[in-house]
C-alpha cells in the first residue's frame, strides 16, 4: 500500500488534503490502540507533508507501470538500510529491466553502498555508453573511485563530471567532501570553484563551511578564511531551523579563530554576535563565552587605535579579565602618573571614543585628566611605586632588571606512576605507601 | 475503574468519567472538589489530608509537608514525628486519599489511573510519581502532560475546531508551554517547554518577603524563625494574591503575629496594591517568554500562527499574566473554563478512552518525546576526533516513534562496537543520561568505514526503549531494552546479586557494605561508588563498564582504608 493509499487521497492532493486526511487516520488508528497502524499513518503523512520529500517520493511512480511496485520496496528497504535485501531485489530487477535508467541507478548506488565497487562501476560505465552526459554516472565513477581508494582518479572523474554539469549542487557537494576528506590543497580551489559558479552552492552544508575555514585558516592565513566565515554565518542567520549542535560549532570556530588571529574578523564577529545572543539555543553558560568574544574585541580595537597609548590597552585588558591582577594593574597606573602629561590626550581620546572602556577604571582616569589633582595623584603613586620596588627587592626570584623567567608548561619525563601501581623503587610496596609519601 | 488524578503543588483533584459520558470531578471527604496538597500527621500516626491537614499546619507546622511536588526529583527526606518518608511516600498519601474519597463517592473499586505531571518532568520525576501512584496499589496505565490534559478538556467541548493553540500553564510550582494543533477531535502536540521552578508559590513568596522585610525594618524583628508566624505570613500572602486578582488593593491583616523589642505583642497591617505587587512579580512572569519563543521556534511557528491561548493553573487568574500574553500574541488569552479544574478533567478523559467508558476515537492525543535520545559516536571535526553524542530521536518527535540511522566502523579491522545509549540535549556524553550500553561483535574484519552498522530506536508511548544494531552486510544483530523506567530514581539495588556477573564481585560489594557500616558518613565515596557499581549490575550493562566501575570501586575502598592508617 502505498502512501497515498494509506492516507485515502488521490496523488493531486494539496497540503489541506493531506492533513485533513492524517488527522481522519490518526482517528482510526489512535496511538493508545494501534500503534503500529499509527506509525505507519505518521510516516506517510510526515514524508508527503514535505515537499521536497513527497517530490522524491512522487519519483517512484515515474518508473514503468509494472516495476513502480518493486521499486517502491526497494527504495523503502534501501531507506531502511537493509541494504542486502534491497540489492537482491534490484539485481532481478536490474536483470528484468536493463534499460531502465532509474533502476540501473539505484542499483549501482546500493552496490556503492554496499562496498561492491567494481560492479557499480561496470554499471556505471555501461550507463555512460548509453548518455555519455549523464551526470548521474559520471558522479557515480567518480565516487566509486573515492570508495577505491584511487585520489588521482577520483579527482579527475569529479573535474569531469563538474565540467558536465557545473550547476548541478550534488556533484559539488561530494567533490567538497571528498576534498575535504583528503586534507590538503585542494579544498581551497574546490571551494573558490564553486562559488564563482553559484555562491550558494553548498547552502545546507554548515560542516563543510567550518571545515573549510579550519582548512584555509592552516593554509592562507585568516583573511582567507573570512570568506568562508561569512559564508557560513551567512545562512546561519538566515536559516531558521538551525540546530543546538550548528550553533555549538559556530561558538566552537568563534574560539578557534580567536586563538590564531583577530583582527581581520572584527566586522563580523560584532555582526554575528548579537544574533548568537538572541538565538533560541543559546545557554546560561554561554554568557561567559560572549563575555570574553566581546572583551576580545574591545581590546583588539584599542590595539589598532594608534591615538591609544599602548598602556592603556594593556590596563584595559587587565581589567576585562575576570580576575583582575590587581599589582599589574598598580603597576600600570604607577607608569601612567608618570607620564601624565604626554598621555592625558590619549586618555581623553578614550573617554571620547570608548565610554563604556573608559568606565572600567573611571575614577582614576577622571583623578588623571584633572590638573588640580595631579600633585596629590603623583605623591599617592610615588609611595605606591616604592613600595612596589620595595617589595621586589625581597622576593627572591628577582635579580634586579631582568625579568623573571614566564612559567613554562611541566613535562613529564617518564610515564605518571598511579597511585596503587607497584613503587618503582623496587620495594614491592605500592606506590602510595612507599616513595610517594617520600616525595 | 479508571480515573483521572492531577496531583498538584498546592491542590489535588480527582475525576472519572461516568456511564453516560460525563466528567465527575470526586469531592473530598468534607464535600470539596479541590483538596490542599498538604499532609499532618498527628501525634498517634494518624495521617490527616486536606483542608483539616491546612487548618492544623497553622497550628503545628513542624508535623505538616506543603508543596511536596516540588520536591520530587530531589535526594530529600521528609521527618514528621521522627518518621522519614519520601516525596513519594507523601505524594501516595495524597492520591490515596483521593482514591479513597472516589471509592466513596461511586461505591465500587479503583484499580487504575491516569495521572498527570508537568509537561517538563523528568523522567525520574516522572517515574517518581507512577511509584507514588502504584503505593496506593493503584495500577498507573498513563502519565500525561498537563497542558495536554487541558487542551484535551477544551478538545473535548470544541470537537468540530481545527487551529493551532499554545497551552500557557502557570500553576503552583510550575510553568508549562505547548504549542498543539487541534484537528476535529485530534489533539497533535507539537513542542513543549517549561520551568519547573516556577509558579503561584513564587508570588506567595515575594509577599512573604515583602511582610518579613517590612517588619525587620519596622521593629529589627526577625519573624523568619518562627514556624507558626511564618505559616500565617504563607497563608495571608496567598489570600493576598488571590484577592488582587479580584480588587486593585487589599488589606493584609496578621493581628498579634509577633512580640516586639519591648515583649508586647505586635500585629502586621499594610494595604497592598495591585501595582505593587504586580513590580513585584513582573521580572519573574515577563521571563517565561524564554519558553515561549523556544517552544514556537520548536513548533516551526511564529506568534502570529497561534489561533488561541489557553491559559491554565490558578496562578494565570492573576491580570498581569492575561497582560503580558496579550503584549505577546496580541489577542485576549482564553482562560479554560475552569482553570483549577481543566487538568483533571482531561486526565479522566484519557482515563476514560482507556478504560472504554468514551469511544475509542471520541478524540486521539498524540504525544510527544520530551527528551532527544542519541548514540555515542566518533565525530572527526576539522583535525580532531571526539566522542559526540549524535541524536536517533530528536526531541518533540511523535510517539510511538521508530528511527534507525547508519555508522560505521571507526578503525581498521575493527570486529566488535559498543553501542550506547543517551537522554538529553547536550552533545557532551558526560552531560547526558547514560541509559544503556551493549556490544554487537563479528563484525567482518576489514579497513575503517567499510563496514555498515544500523541502529535503531525504537521509543514507545511508555517509555520503553528499544534498541538494536545490526550489521549491514551480514544482518548479524544484537538487541537491547532500556526500560528508562528503571533508569529513573527507583531502581532497587539490592536486585544486583541476580546479575551473572554477580559472583565475580561478591567479595568487594561486601567489603563496601561493611566499610559504609563502620564508617558511616565518612564513608560517603564509597557509598557513591558502591551505587554506581551495582547499578550496572542490576542494568546488567556491558561487562567493560561493570569492570570499570569495580575498579573505580576498590579505588575508592583502599584510600578510604589508607586513611585510617
Amino acid at each position: 500500500m502505498n502512501y497515498y493509499e494509506l492516507l485515502g487521497i488521490g496523488r493531486d492532493a494539496g497540503q489541506g488534503d493531506i492533513k485533513r486526511a492524517y488527522y481522519a487516520a490518526v482517528k482510526q488508528h489512535s496511538p493508545d490502540f494501534d500503534p503500529e497502524g499509527f506509525r505507519a499513518v505518521r510516516t506517510a503523512y510526515e514524508t508527503l507533508q514535505n515537499p521536497k520529500k513527497r517530490a522524491e517520493y512522487d519519483t517512484i511512480f515515474a518508473v514503468d507501470n509494472d516495476i513502480q511496485g518493486d521499486m517502491l520496496r526497494a527504495r523503502n528497504l534501501v531507506e531502511t538500510n537493509k541494504l542486502k535485501q534491497a540489492s537482491e531485489l534490484l539485481t532481478s530487477l536490474f536483470n528484468a529491466h536493463p534499460g531502465s535508467r532509474e533502476v540501473a541507478l539505484l542499483h549501482a548506488r546500493t552496490l556503492l553502498d554496499l562496498r561492491k565497487s567494481k560492479t557499480a562501476d561496470a554499471i556505471a560505465k555501461t550507463m555512460l555508453a548509453q548518455d555519455p552526459g549523464d551526470i548521474d554516472a559520471l558522479l557515480l565513477r567518480a565516487e566509486v573511485s573515492v570508495v577505491m581508494g584511487h585520489t588521482a582518479k577520483a579527482k579527475e572523474r569529479f573535474l569531469e563530471a563538474v565540467s558536465a554539469d557545473p550547476a548541478n549542487r550534488r556533484v559539488w557537494n561530494s567533490y567538497a567532501h571528498f576534498a575535504l576528506s583528503e586534507r590538503n590543497r585542494l579544498i581551497f580551489d574546490v571551494f573558490n570553484q564553486a562559488w564563482q559558479q553559484d555562491p550558494n552552492m553548498f547552502s545546507d552544508k554548515y560542516s563543510l563551511y567550518l571545515a573549510a575555514t579550519a582548512y584555509i585558516l592552516d593554509f592562507h592565513g585568516a583573511a582567507d578564511a573570512v570568506r568562508y566565515f561569512n559564508k557560513f554565518t551567512e545562512h546561519y542567520i538566515a536559516d531558521k531551523h538551525s540546530t543546538r549542535p550548528v550553533y555549538n560549532l559556530l561558538l566552537n570556530v568563534l574560539f578557534e579563530i580567536l586563538s590564531n588571529e583577530v583582527s581581520p574578523f572584527v566586522a563580523d564577529l560584532e555582526k554575528i554576535l548579537p544574533k548568537l545572543e538572541e538565538s533560541p539555543f543559546k545557554q546560561d553558560d554561554d554568557k561567559a563565552k560572549f563575555n570574553i568574544l566581546r572583551n576580545s574585541i574591545s581590546i583588539d580595537r584599542l590595539h589598532r587605535d594608534d591615538e591609544i597609548h599602548d598602556v592603556l590597552t594593556d590596563l584595559t585588558e587587565c581589567l576585562l579579565r575576570d580576575d583582575v591582577d590587581q599589582e599589574a594593574k598598580l603597576g600600570m597606573e604607577v607608569y601612567i602618573v608618570s607620564v601624565l602629561g604626554t598621555i592625558r590626550p590619549s586618555i581623553r581620546r578614550l573617554q571620547a571614543k570608548y565610554p563604556e572602556l573608559f568606565k572600567l577604571n573611571q575614577a582614576f582616569y577622571l583623578d588623571a585628566l584633572n590638573p588640580k589633582k595631579e600633585e596629590s595623584l603623583t605623591n599617592k603613586y610615588y609611595s605606591i611605586h616604592r613600595k612596589l620596588l620595595s617589595a621586589e627587592k625581597l622576593s627572591p626570584n628577582n635579580t634586579g632588571d631582568e625579568l623573571a623567567e614566564p612559567p613554562t608548561t611541566f613535562v613529564r619525563e617518564a610515564p605518571k606512576i598511579g597511585r596503587n601501581d607497584p613503587c618503582p623503587c623496587g620495594s614491592g610496596m605500592k606506590y602510595k605507601k612507599c616513595c610517594r609519601n617520600e616525595a | 475503574m479508571k480515573i483521572g488524578i492531577d496531583f498538584g503543588t498546592s491542590t489535588s483533584e480527582a475525576a472519572f468519567v461516568d456511564e453516560h459520558g460525563k466528567i465527575n470531578v470526586v469531592p473530598n471527604h468534607a464535600g470539596e472538589l479541590i483538596t490542599p496538597s498538604i499532609v499532618y500527621v498527628a501525634d498517634d500516626g494518624r495521617v490527616v489530608v486536606g483542608r483539616e491537614a491546612k487548618e492544623m499546619a497553622v497550628l503545628e507546622p513542624g508535623h505538616s509537608v506543603f508543596e511536596v511536588k516540588r520536591m520530587f526529583g530531589q535526594d530529600t527526606k521528609i521527618t514528621l514525628r521522627e518518621k522519614e518518608y519520601s516525596p513519594a511516600d507523601i505524594a501516595a498519601m495524597i492520591i490515596g486519599y483521593l482514591v479513597d474519597c472516589a471509592k466513596a463517592h461511586c461505591g465500587c473499586e479503583i484499580d487504575s489511573a491516569v495521572i498527570t505531571v508537568p509537561a517538563y518532568f523528568t523522567d525520574a520525576q516522572r517515574r517518581e510519581v507512577m511509584a507514588a501512584g502504584q503505593a496506593c496499589g493503584l495500577e498507573v496505565s498513563r502519565i500525561i502532560n498537563e497542558p495536554t490534559a487541558a487542551s484535551l478538556d477544551y478538545g473535548i467541548d470544541h470537537l468540530r475546531d481545527c487551529k493551532y493553540m499554545l497551552v500557557y500553564d502557570l500553576g503552583g510550582g510550575t510553568l508549562d508551554v505547548t504549542v498543539l494543533e487541534l484537528f476535529e477531535g485530534v489533539v497533535d502536540v507539537k513542542s513543549s517547554c517549561g520551568n519547573n521552578a516556577l509558579g503561584g508559590k513564587d508570588f506567595d513568596q515575594a509577599l512573604i518577603d515583602h511582610i518579613t522585610a517590612s517588619i525587620k525594618r519596622r521593629d529589627k524583628v526577625d519573624i523568619t524563625r518562627d514556624l507558626r508566624a511564618m505559616v500565617r505570613v504563607k497563608l495571608a500572602a496567598e489570600a493576598c494574591k488571590i484577592a488582587l486578582s479580584e480588587d486593585i488593593e487589599h488589606t493584609i491583616e496578621l493581628p498579634f503575629l509577633y512580640t516586639d523589642k519591648a515583649g508586647s505583642p505586635a500585629g502586621f497591617s499594610e494595604k497592598v496594591s495591585r501595582t505593587t505587587f504586580e513590580t513585584m512579580i513582573a521580572d519573574k512572569i515577563d521571563s517565561t517568554q524564554a519558553q515561549i519563543k523556544t517552544v514556537l521556534f520548536d513548533a516551526g511557528l511564529e506568534a502570529h500562527d497561534i489561533d488561541l491561548v489557553l491559559t491554565v493553573g490558578g496562578s494565570t487568574r492573576i491580570p498581569y499574566v492575561s497582560s503580558f500574553l496579550l503584549r505577546n500574541f496580541g489577542f485576549v488569552p482564553e482562560a479554560a473554563s475552569d482553570p483549577d479544574m481543566a487538568v483533571v478533567r482531561g486526565a479522566a478523559i484519557q482515563a476514560g478512552v482507556l478504560s472504554g467508558m468514551l469511544p475509542e476515537n471520541a478524540i486521539v492525543l498524540t504525544d510527544i518525546c520530551p527528551y532527544s535520545l542519541s548514540t555515542g559516536v566518533l565525530r572527526h571535526s576539522g583535525f580532531l576526533s571526539f566522542i559526540a553524542c549524535d541524536t536517533i530521536i530528536p526531541r518533540n518527535t511523535v510517539l510511538p516513534a521508530l528511527r534507525t540511522k547508519m555508522y560505521t566502523t571507526s578503525y581498521d579491522y575493527q570486529s566488535k562496537v559498543h553501542i550506547t545509549a543517551y537522554q538529553g540535549e547536550s552533545e557532551e556524553p558526560g552531560e547526558n543520561l547514560l541509559l544503556n550500553t551493549f556490544a554487537l561483535s563479528g563484525i567482518p574484519r576489514g579497513k575503517a568505514g567499510r563496514e555498515d552498522i544500523n541502529i535503531s530506536f525504537e521509543y514507545d508511548l511508555n517509555g520503553i526503549l528499544i534498541v538494536s544494531a545490526e550489521v549491514a552486510s551480514t544482518g548479524k544483530s544484537a538487541t537491547v531494552t532500556v526500560d528508562t523506567s528503571q533508569v529513573g530514581g527507583n531502581l532497587d539495588l539490592s536486585l544486583w546479586g541476580k546479575s551473572p556477573l554477580a559472583k565475580k564481585y561478591r567479595k568487594i560489594v561486601a567489603k563496601s557494605e561493611r566499610l559504609a557500616k563502620i564508617h558511616g558518613s565518612n564513608a560517603a565515596d564509597v557509598e557513591n561508588a558502591a551505587g554506581k557499581f551495582k547499578r550496572a549490575l542490576v542494568l546488567e550493562w556491558d561487562e567493560d563498564i561493570v569492570d570499570r566501575l569495580a575498579r573505580e570501586l576498590s579505588d575508592a575502598i583502599e584510600d578510604l582504608e589508607d586513611s585510617e592508617h
